[in-house]
């Protein structure tokens, strides 16, 4: 066949069934829209991530880190340029920072780094020995040109440089920026968040003089091990040997746990696409196999039928998938965009998006597949025991055909395959993907059996009612066009299932992380922090304003708390130390394993931790074991008293005593000040009075308790924002495909109508049979969706706490589920209402001309 | 005033590029108790005139009584009432629901006058024995054959027993014998039931039951039978009972 010929019939098939093509078209479109979207949101903070590490770490092997932010001494890099196995190593000082500008205030990793620093290779630093020498050597920062834009610098005079604030250990210093560097020099990396200064300088505005945090080693060729044991035994168990790349692979674990329940999210949404798109090609499969029977009768050989349905959908999937891409492009830039704030503070994110080209034809190739697959159903009737136009001997509207026992058949296989996903999920939580996607088959293959179950009961209860004649009209037309019927069906189910248990599930997930947010922070009613946006772990020298504190009318009591980040394993650990004095050492409603009361009691004894149960299945203990922590001052053993849920951060948190961690840590410096006020003041009413006992020196912060758990309740709801713009955009697509399918349907069976007229039915009659047909159809389908989505819910409620080990208590919540199921119901009715009362009016010659 | 069909200087011209004169001024007559055969070459306007009569169509000009009433004049749900208490209709094209039997067909003639299921389902099935169907009762329309299906289109026109039955081309599809008793069925009922009768056919068989036949060509209606109808031999020697 000469391609005019196939772009001609397809033209064709265009201007006779617009409706149905561009129907299978917007439902691949959104179903590669989906996936992309939410694949692109995932890759590309760790993607940023490893080239920051990369950036700076250049040739280096190996590196030596502190086990706190306080670092080592700088004499630690002559020692290790020493050692017989190093050929290189360069040291840099990192710190936690807060990049105050007049746009906008940000954490930032603020890294100091020498001359030497070239010599690694990095991308980033490579620069640094020759050409960047003269900037390096001045006091002042280099800032990538995105992070200048985003928080906005404050110009200088005339001669002079631009200025910014930087926010370090609880000091403000307007510092002046050396340069800005562009893309040009870093590439990418010209939108990370890292700020570089010369190290000396960035000591100096730590207060923590000739420090380093960590050494990156290059050894010498093929000494790697003996380098390794070297530094080991310098070490001496108070830094940590690792190998360079352990930053990544520490930040896809801190991720993972996101990662995971978005990629469990994103999942769904893909399955939930891929539906979409099936059902709105499932739409078009009676007129294509008409259409095919039409060829054969016609002479066209099965070749030539089989090359021309290959075309349709090579076009079809083509421009469809590109179109998905674009607003899969526009989604991920918009309402995906944004970084998951709560893991920002640990590591140095770009805020540059990088799209890796694979994913973009992973995402195309999966559309023009999936309308391939969705498209060659209709090839079936080329079987050779077939006849060309058997399609018009079966039963109901020609193609609509679904016999009696193949639905049995799906019925029973739709029982079986939810019986499997029970067993399944009940015994490996970890399968739940395969669960949901095996329970979202089960209820679609349930489908056909129930349509017939409703008709079968709608019609009983109507056969002796006349007021409800107008029901067995519309019980007749849903049996005349089965496929139809089943294929809206699915879509109002596969929308209200992915919308209901995406929804149910992150719903948990927020309230639970809430109530664990109230626990951890409702022990005091003031904070006083240095206002970063983390789980209070950036530390400050404290002065003496703990005693002005205490000073302040209406304040009871202050008490230090100490948080910190250490890497345990290859999880960055979120440490919590509490003062004996702490109104509460645990958060009771976390506990997993473990008597509350005995360990506060033990904790508040000391030498004793409680630890996230994934850490603890992790590091192997079990309560009653001895956890080895590697702190600063060396391994240290303490006993697990109880395990708890992950508290918010993925990759788990401590809970300590304050006087053990001040001892381990080797620090006096607190990270906040929990404060009490006197009986019958207000928390509001004294946040004033504290702020301004703190000398303007100290850049502090004071916050009610309530603010801070709103501050959190923000931070990790953006996260999670994109599970309810996907669930959204699910209902809404759904919402459009069905209405716009059903219109087609009801635009199409104008010449029914009129019959219907012509044995006497009036106008109203017949309006009321029709949306009461949509209505079977759709609340059928919708309200099948929602007990599958509740089903589904509760499977990915169970997968959030036993895989990922967050707050995620089971919540039924069937208002908002009914809600949803109301939602797509009341706005596709609505959507068609006027549309089908148009269509039963259609007067004689111009429906029958159609 | 007559209780039947009374059709008064009927006009409908179809307009669209070129005008169409459809019907051009038609009047004609139908007591009950009266079966009357249209005939006329296609595209003459029979299906038109059929549907004007029925008050499917509005005509441009002339007016439509039935039993006294002027039908032009209805509104729409007197419209609707007459169509489904007054009338029963046979079309050209017939439609049936695909994917339910012979019997919820028919009935839906039925369920739209307010009878409920249960009892339309019964009173359907001697009108569908008496058309021939009698075997076929629980077919779905993808069973039954062309003439079948027609059958069943036949019964639902008949089955609220209308005072009025317009019938285009209701034997098109079936073979002589069965068309023959159809026609007489129609006949039938026509004379027992006192029902008015209007049958548009090309059928040379119908002249032999009908009390009157008409032709209608180029819109304009003429008595008797057209003459090549009269040059089949068959249809030549059953011409007895028209009327010229
Ligand atoms: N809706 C319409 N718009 C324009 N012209 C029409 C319309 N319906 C019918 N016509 C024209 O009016 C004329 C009469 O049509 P009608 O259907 O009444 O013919 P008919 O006698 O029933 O023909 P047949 O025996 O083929 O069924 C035809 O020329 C037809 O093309
Ligand atoms: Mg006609």
């Amino acid at each position: 066949m000469k391609l005019h010929a196939l772009l001609h019939f397809y033209r064709q098939r265009v201007r006779t069934h617009p409706a149905q093509e561009l129907l299978a078209g917007a439902g691949i479109a959104i179903g590669v829209a989906l996936v992309f979207a939410v694949v692109v949101a995932n890759t590309s903070i760790t993607t940023s991530a490893s080239e920051i590490a990369h950036g700076i770490a250049g040739n280096a092997r190996l590196q030596l880190d502190a086990r706190s932010e306080h670092g080592f001494d700088a004499g630690l890099l002559r020692v290790v340029r020493s050692l017989p196995s190093v050929r290189q190593a360069a040291g840099i000082f990192e710190q936690r920072a807060i990049l105050q500008g007049t746009r906008h205030t940000t954490s930032v990793a603020l890294i100091g780094v020498d001359a030497s620093i070239a010599l690694l290779g990095g991308p980033l630093t490579q620069d640094f020995g020759s050409q960047r020498e003269g900037l390096i050597f001045r006091d002042g920062l280099l800032v990538p040109s995105g992070l200048a834009s985003a928080v906005g610098l404050t110009a200088g005079g005339p001669g002079e440089p631009r200025t910014t604030v930087l926010r370090l250990r609880g000091r403000a210093d307007r510092v002046p920026v050396a340069a800005v560097i562009g893309s040009d020099v870093i590439g990418k990396l010209s939108g990370s968040l890292v700020v570089v200064g010369r190290r000396d300088y960035v000591n100096r505005l730590a207060a923590l003089p000739d420090r380093l945090t960590r050494i990156f080693v290059v050894p010498r060729p093929g000494q790697d091990e003996q380098a390794r044991r070297e530094l080991e035994a310098m070490a001496n168990g108070r830094l940590t040997v690792a190998p360079v790349g352990r930053e990544s692979a520490i930040l896809t674990l801190a991720s993972a746990p996101n990662d995971q329940s978005t990629s469990l999210f994103a999942a769904i949404s893909a399955l939930v696409g891929l539906l979409l798109a099936f059902n709105a090609m499932l739409l078009t499969v009676p007129e294509r196999r008409r259409a095919v029977a039409e060829f054969r009768t016609h002479g066209y050989t099965p070749r030539q039928v089989v090359l021309m349905a290959a075309f349709d959908a090579l076009l079809l999937g083509t421009v469809a998938s590109a179109a998905g891409l674009g607003v899969g492009f526009v989604l991920s830039r918009t309402a995906f965009h944004g970084l998951p704030t709560y893991l920002a503070f640990a590591f140095p994110f770009g805020v540059e998006q990088t799209v890796p080209v694979s994913t973009i034809a992973l995402c195309f190739a999966g559309g023009v597949v999936a309308t391939f697959l969705a498209g060659a159903q209709p090839l079936l009737d080329l079987r050779p025991d077939r006849a060309p136009d058997d399609v018009y001997r079966e039963e109901g509207e020609p193609g609509q055909a679904l016999n009696a026992a193949l639905r049995r058949r799906m019925g029973l296989a739709s029982l079986a395959m939810l019986a499997l996903t029970t067993v399944v999920v009940s015994i490996k939580p970890a399968a739940t993907i395969l669960g949901v996607a095996l329970l979202a088959t089960s209820m679609l293959l349930a489908l056909p059996a129930l349509l017939d179950v409703v008709k079968h009961a709608l019609e009983r209860v109507a056969r002796r009612r006349a007021r409800l004649n107008m029901l067995i009209v519309a019980v007749m037309a849903v049996r005349a066009a089965r496929v139809r019927a089943v294929a809206l069906a699915a879509t109002g189910a596969v929308a209200v299932f992915g919308s209901i248990s995406i929804e149910g599930a992150k719903r948990d997930l927020v309230n639970g992380l809430h109530r664990s947010f109230v626990e951890t922070v409702g022990i005091a009613d003031l904070w006083v922090t240095t206002g970063g946006d983390d789980l209070t772990t950036e530390n400050f020298i404290p002065g003496d304003t703990e005693a002005r504190i205490r000073r302040v009318p209406g304040v009871q009591a202050v008490r230090p708390y100490y948080g910190g980040l250490l890497d345990i394993g290859d999880r960055r650990v979120w440490i919590v130390a509490r003062e004996r004095s702490d109104r509460q050492m645990l958060p009771a409603g976390q506990l997993d394993t473990g008597n509350a009361r005995q360990a506060a009691t033990a904790l508040r004894r000391g030498g004793a931790v409680a630890l996230s149960a994934q850490l603890a299945a992790a590091t192997h203990v079990r309560v009653g074991d001895m956890l080895t922590i590697p702190t600063p001052t060396g391994d240290h053993r303490y006993r697990v008293v109880a395990t708890l849920t992950n508290l918010g951060w993925g990759p788990g948190a401590l809970i300590v005593n304050a006087a053990d961690y001040r001892r381990d840590w080797n620090t006096d410096d607190p990270t906040a000040f929990e404060v009490d006020v006197r009986p019958g003041v207000s928390p509001a009413a004294a946040k004033p009075a504290v702020q301004s006992a703190i000398p303007p020196s100290v850049a502090l912060q004071v916050q009610t308790a309530a603010e801070r758990v709103a501050r959190y309740d923000f931070l990790a709801g953006e996260g999670l924002h994109r599970l309810t713009q996907i669930s959204l955009l699910l209902l809404i697509s759904a919402a459009i495909a069905l209405a716009a399918a059903t219109i087609a349907a009801i635009w199409q069976r104008r010449a029914a109508f009129l019959d219907y007229r012509y044995q006497g039915y009036a106008t109203r009659q017949l309006w009321s049979a029709l949306l009461i047909e949509s209505s079977i159809v759709l609340i059928t389908g919708c309200a099948l969706g929602a007990a599958a989505g509740l089903y589904g819910h509760l499977l990915l409620g169970r997968w959030l706490r036993l895989t990922t080990g967050f707050p995620a208590p089971f919540d039924l919540s069937l208002l908002a589920s009914i809600g949803t199921f109301g939602i797509v119901v009341a706005a596709t009715l609505l959507a068609i209402a006027p549309w089908s009362y148009r269509a039963v009016r259609t007067p004689p010659g111009r429906a029958e001309l159609s | 005033m007559s209780d039947g069909l009374e059709l008064r200087e009927i006009v409908k011209h179809y307009r669209g590029g070129e005008v169409v004169r459809a019907v051009d001024g038609v009047s004609l007559g139908i007591e009950p108790g009266e079966l009357v055969a249209l005939y006329g070459p296609s595209g003459s306007g029979k299906t038109t005139l059929l549907s004007i009569a029925g008050a499917f169509l509005a005509p441009d000009a002339g007016t439509v009584r039935f039993a006294g009433r002027d039908v032009t004049a209805f509104s729409a749900s007197e419209r609707a009432l007459y169509q489904r208490r007054d009338v029963g209709l046979v079309q050209q094209s017939y439609h049936l629901s695909a994917g339910s039997t012979a019997i919820d067909n028919v009935a839906v003639k039925l369920l739209a006058d307010r009878v409920p299921l249960a009892e339309a389902r019964h009173r359907v099935i001697p009108w569908l024995e008496r058309v021939g169907l009698g075997e076929r009762l629980r077919y779905t329309p993808d069973r039954l054959s062309g003439g079948e299906g027609q059958r069943v289109a036949l019964a639902r026109a008949l089955v609220n027993e209308p005072r009025l039955v317009l019938a285009d081309e209701p034997t098109a599809h079936l073979d002589r014998r069965r068309s023959r008793d159809m026609l007489a069925l129609l006949a039938k009922i026509a004379h027992e039931r006192s029902v008015a009768i209007l049958v548009v056919t090309h059928d040379p068989e119908a002249a032999a039951v009908a009390d009157r036949t008409h032709t209608l060509s180029d819109g304009r209606l003429t008595s008797g039978v057209p003459r090549d109808l009269l040059a089949v031999p068959e249809g030549a020697a059953t011409l007895g009972g028209a009327q010229p």
